[in-house]
């Protein structure tokens, strides 16, 4: 209890700094507006906008993260009500019953909802954050090579069983991201690998491309062939909405809070994230209620189920990232990609090595949130302008962005030239239902889940019985093992039943 | 797309284990573990062998019942990403003449102006302004350099 008032001091102290301040506010405006763009979300404005932050001391970037973070989740709530095309994936439930809302005249009292419930799902995620990290972390500290390989396995395998449609998919997408991970120079013998002869892959492929390639890029194009017509509702806000918000979240605090718990640990758990957590919440609230019939045609309960458990899925998301070194989200495995730029090792030495790092991110979180909030309330008029900027004039912008990002990795055309390719393959990749997110978590961990493995045959003098005897990491591999075997085993069930009822 | 991977992992295992120029030892060694090339060798095995569980049911499926002709995407869309894809390819491959500050400029003005059917004004302000600010931010405030083309002796008085 001790360590954590200490510790909280200790982040206050760093996060209220004017410039850190400043910092956060900036990242709370680009975070909203790139949570109330459509087709693009907190998860694209940390890709485009981490690069910013490598002139930055470690607290302060992530404090800036957090902020486009915090306020893109909650920004995209604001386009699902009025424009029923969800501004990000984590909002996409929000639509459900917050456009019926918006139809019925209650757009003002649905965004308003929505903001409330996401603050209180964001500061509870925080506190569970500071009870559940610090005791995670010192356990983590026992682990060796064998139980970190087992852990990043582990984590492929969540990514496998939850995340995409197909398994086969998942696992292609996966081992694509390993691959790429190994191109350039092998750390332990310094053979060059995978260059095919080529001088330019020396450096190898930087995560960063792969990432500002494919969610900037190929996201920006499949927007553009989707094309977006969309009418906007324009609700009238008055104050009176406000209160009435305010009134219903005290009257269903009890949905809030188990939605709220519900999100957390989806987020806690590597892979998941935030948008399968809104649907869970969303789910399980509807069955819970006693009016399953008006869920879905504009009930205030919908909004906020999904939009408390999607910001504390958000936050759980950071949990094994900070304590274990492995992101619970695809956007924590960006973020974790960042750290290791900043020259940070992400796992449980942190709390030891990089306290004023650890606290600052917890206290930022709790800042940025209520930054967010004011802001978000305050200006809901203003904020829906921006839904009208043209996509025509964004376009480019972000091409450029993405662009420049691939060129300051190295200062070489070979980057900018990787960043296009990227963004074309993960246009295909979208088209074709192959998930992006365990490619970028394999380039992120690729490097440290083939050094963990052979540091631990090192270790167990070549032969792969380490991992047996060492019970944690033998459990975890056989967890990953099942998570694997689940969909593939319920895969080929499916197909007999289909071939049964066909005959 | 399966048999675009198919094929990238073919050709990374001729990389890995049969270009004599390239090739790594992929064997594991007594006592040591993996050299540097089993990773990856092994790696592009699994990939391989995903692809043809993909590819294989769709290949008997069209040899059973004919090649459908599903296109991937409709004219208009591809029609739409052409627009958007030939400019962006453009103004890479003129990246290392133009520099990043014209070529924006030129990029933005012509993709608002022709793509985005918006207003010269708008088009030109945006231009101007975006490569502007992204002088001022990269070269004065964050002193990363980036590529400046054949301007660069006239960009380097204002630094």
């Amino acid at each position: 209890m001790l360590d954590i008032l200490s510790g909280l001091s200790l982040g206050i102290d760093v996060t209220f700094s004017t410039s850190n301040m400043l910092i956060g506010f900036l990242g709370v405006v680009l975070g909203m507006l790139f949570g109330l763009l459509p087709g693009l979300g907190p998860l694209n404005g940390v890709a485009i906008l981490l690069p910013i932050t490598f002139v930055l001391p470690p607290e302060s970037s992530m404090i800036f993260i957090a902020a486009i973070y915090y306020a893109g989740t909650a920004g995209g709530a604001i386009t699902s009500i009025t424009l029923n095309i969800p501004g990000t994936p984590m909002a996409a439930a929000t639509c459900l019953d917050g456009h019926p809302m918006a139809q019925k005249g209650q757009g003002a009292l649905a965004i308003f909802t929505a903001a409330n419930a996401s603050l209180i799902g964001g500061i509870l995620a925080c506190i569970g954050f500071v009870f559940l990290a610090p005791p995670l972390a010192k356990y983590a500290l026992m682990f060796g090579p064998p139980e970190f390989f087992a852990l990043m396995v582990a984590a492929f395998a969540c990514f496998g069983g939850l995340a995409g449609k197909s398994v086969t998919k998942t696992i292609i997408m996966t081992i694509l991201g390993l691959l790429l991970a190994c191109v350039g120079m092998d750390v332990m013998t310094g053979n060059a690998r995978l260059t095919f002869g080529y001088m330019g892959l020396f450096n190898g492929v930087t995560f960063l491309t792969a990432v500002v390639g494919m969610f900037g890029i190929g996201e920006v194009l499949t927007t553009i062939e989707k094309g977006i017509k969309a009418k906007i509702i324009h609700p009238k806000v008055t104050w009176k909405d406000y209160i009435e918000s305010l009134r219903l979240i005290m009257k269903h605090k009890i949905l809030v809070i188990s939605d709220t718990i519900l999100g957390f640990l989806v987020g806690v758990l590597p892979g998941a994230g935030a948008t399968p957590a809104s649907f869970m919440a969303y789910g399980f609230s509807k069955s819970m209620s006693k009016n399953t019939k008006e869920w879905g045609k504009g009930i205030p309960q919908g909004v906020m189920a999904t939009e408390s458990s999607n910001h504390a899925a958000s936050t759980g998301a950071f949990v094994p990232m900070v304590t274990l070194g492995i992101p619970g989200s695809p956007l924590a495995a960006i973020v974790l990609g960042g750290m290791l730029i900043w020259g940070l090792v992400p796992g449980p030495r942190l709390f030891i090595e990089q306290p004023r790092f650890v606290w600052g991110l917890i206290v930022a979180g709790f800042v940025v949130n209520i930054l967010a909030y004011i802001f978000e309330v305050s200006l809901v008029p203003l904020l829906m302008k921006v839904l009208k900027t043209p996509f025509t004039v964004l376009t480019p912008l972000i091409v450029i962005f993405c662009l420049i990002t691939g060129y300051v990795q190295n200062f070489g055309m070979m980057e900018v030239v990787q960043v296009l390719i990227f963004g074309i393959v993960g246009y295909f990749c979208k088209k074709t239902d192959y998930p992006v997110s365990p490619l970028i978590l394999a380039i992120v961990l690729g490097p440290m889940t083939e050094w963990t493995f052979r540091q631990s045959l090192l270790q167990g003098a070549g032969s792969p019985m380490i991992f047996i005897t060492h019970p944690i990491a033998f459990i975890l591999l056989l967890v990953s093992v099942i998570l694997y075997a689940i969909p593939i085993t319920r895969g080929i069930l499916d197909r007999r039943r289909d071939k049964r009822e066909a005959a | 797309m399966a048999s675009f991977w198919a094929a990238l992992s073919v050709a990374i295992i001729l990389e890995v284990h049969f270009i004599p120029y390239t090739k790594q030892p992929i064997g594991w060694e007594k006592g040591l573990g993996p050299q540097a090339g089993w990773f990856p060798f092994w790696l592009a095995v699994i990939m391989l062998i995903c692809s043809l569980i993909v590819l294989i049911p769709k290949l008997i499926n069209a040899a059973r019942e004919g090649l459908k002709d599903e296109p991937l995407m409709s004219v208009e869309g591809f029609m739409a990403i052409m627009r958007a894809l030939i400019p962006m390819v453009i103004y890479v491959v003129t990246l290392p003449w133009l520099g990043f500050y014209l070529g924006s400029m030129l990029y933005l003005i012509y993709y608002i102006r022709a793509v985005g059917k918006h207003s010269w004004t708008l088009s030109l302000l945006t231009g101007t302004i975006f490569s502007v600010s992204v002088f001022l931010i990269f070269e004065k405030a964050l002193k990363l350099t980036l590529a400046k083309g054949f301007i660069e002796p006239i960009l380097n008085q204002f630094l």
